[in-house]
């Protein structure tokens, strides 16, 4: 990798003024995250710039997002770290990082994926705001057990249900 | 001391120790020896049903009745306002626990045992929540195994029948994964044991090994778990094909060991021929009938500090 290449990589996450930086994303998944962001209602109005297979210095590639004027609620943060377990929120105000920190996978995610589980009582009441523990298998496979029907899902099936196929 | 049940949820069978199976099957075993009926003195349990279950409701009310405890409640929602008037089930919930000292349950839907007791101020048991559990009915499984065979640790187990759609053979199975049990698995491969009870078996490094024939599985357990074939999963044609595997009769009883029951969640149909009830293994009468003292177990253990 040259200076340059490495520079021209930076310079795609520093030209932001106000928003929201996710950098270190595997490559391919940037696709699921513009899902995402499809789902919360976030790409709307807001500018976005998405680089695929960039170079990376510790990944072989990665891919990066950044939006404009956005932030993320933990419930949002939530959902990025289930589509995105190692990539970086780099939060930038007047053209400053401001904030970064590493997604990790929650223990526990509320409110954020709609249960696959047709029969499960998230689907009719209210009150039952939907509710998964998250663990990985030795593996590596992540899995979600839902708080109410205890059914026990891979990630993707809960992206696939969810419209954020990975 | 206060027992570790007292004022607890039970919600789901994947919640209960070892500790706690063995204090609700010995507070069974002696209610079952020594009735009691002060347990529930001045107690009102509510006992919905919001679907229809005439053996669970019956043995439930009849567990309390015995206790000296008083029941409130309904046999299915359709006349409720729940069901009339679209009232949601968390508000029908808050009302309710606001008038019982504990709640009783069963719901179509998967997981609505946990939204009730996640909002009620008193303790609920799971008396059914759609596919998902029924960990009163796992208990009385495991009281009734307890009874016939005097130990719980390395039971070898045969499921027979629909062990796909069948939730009680499913808590049954996490259940035993404690004990160590070996476990044959005897169903069409359309109504297979879901992959993640087989995983969860696996992690628990249980034994269990798949199976064509009921024949073959006889000589070698302590219990044959019969379950029902449901008619309607298949068509006519492949249920009459199925219905020759899957269904027991006495002759094939022959090279059964002394000890082995035949349980059944009930209720039976056809899988399970009426010259079976007249045989020495047959046990699924009487482990219906343990359904009343399991039932009393639980509700005393959960009103009652000491017992």
């Amino acid at each position: 990798m040259t200076d340059t290449q490495i520079s021209q990589d930076k310079r795609l996450v520093e030209a932001i003024a106000n928003g929201t930086v996710i950098d270190h994303i595997a490559p391919g998944q940037a696709m699921n995250i513009l899902r995402l962001f499809k789902f919360l209602g976030k790409g709307k109005k807001n500018r976005m710039t998405v680089g695929f297979n960039l170079r990376s210095g510790d990944m072989q590639c990665k891919d990066i997002i950044k939006i404009e004027n956005v932030t993320f609620s933990p419930t949002e943060t939530e959902q990025l770290a289930i589509l995105a377990p190692n990539a970086t929120i780099n939060q930038i105000a007047n053209y400053k990082v401001v904030d970064k920190y590493k997604l990790r996978l929650p223990p526990e995610i509320i409110g954020a994926f709609t249960c696959p589980n047709s029969n499960c009582i998230t689907h009719v009441e209210q009150d039952a705001t939907p509710r998964f523990k998250v663990s990985k298998l030795p593996n590596g496979q992540v899995m979600l057990r839902c708080h109410y029907c205890e059914r026990v899902f891979e990630r993707e099936v809960i992206l696939k249900t969810n419209g954020l196929e990975s | 001391m206060t027992n570790p049940l007292f004022q607890k949820d039970i919600i789901s069978i994947s919640e209960f120790t070892r500790e706690h199976i063995e204090l609700v099957l010995q507070t069974a075993r002696e209610l079952k020896e020594h009735p009691r009926d002060d347990l529930l003195k001045g107690k009102l349990i509510g006992v919905t049903f919001f679907e229809g279950s005439t053996r669970t409701r019956l043995s439930f009310e009849t567990a309390i009745n015995r206790l000296g405890g008083r029941v409130i409640g309904f046999a299915d929602a359709s006349n409720t306002s729940l069901g009339k008037k679209g009232e949601t089930l968390a508000d029908s919930i808050r009302i309710i626990t606001s008038y019982t000292d504990a709640l009783v349950m069963r719901h179509h839907m998967e997981g609505a045992a946990r939204l009730a007791a996640d909002i009620s101020p008193v303790p609920v048991i799971n008396a059914g929540d759609g596919a998902n559990q029924h960990p009163s009915q796992t208990l009385l499984d495991l009281f009734t195994i307890y009874e016939t065979q005097h130990h719980l640790d390395e039971i070898k187990i045969a499921f027979v029948g629909d062990l796909k759609y069948g939730r009680t053979v499913h808590s049954l199975a996490e259940a035993l994964s404690l004990y160590n049990a070996r476990i044959y698995l005897v169903s069409p491969e359309s109504l297979a044991m879901p992959q993640y009870i087989l995983d969860h078996l696996s992690a628990h490094n249980i034994k269990f090994s798949v199976h064509p024939t009921i024949e073959e599985v006889i000589p070698e357990v302590d219990i044959l778990y019969m379950t029902r074939v449901q008619k309607e999963r298949f068509d006519e044609t492949e249920y009459q094909h199925l219905r020759s595997k899957y269904i027991l009769n006495a002759a094939m009883l022959t090279e059964a060991k002394s000890n082995m029951k035949i349980l059944h969640p009930l209720p039976r149909i056809d899988e399970i021929t009426l010259d079976v009830d007249a045989s020495p293994h047959a046990y699924y009468f009487k482990q219906a009938a343990n359904g009343v003292y399991a039932r009393q177990a639980l509700l005393s253990l959960v009103l009652n500090k000491e017992i």
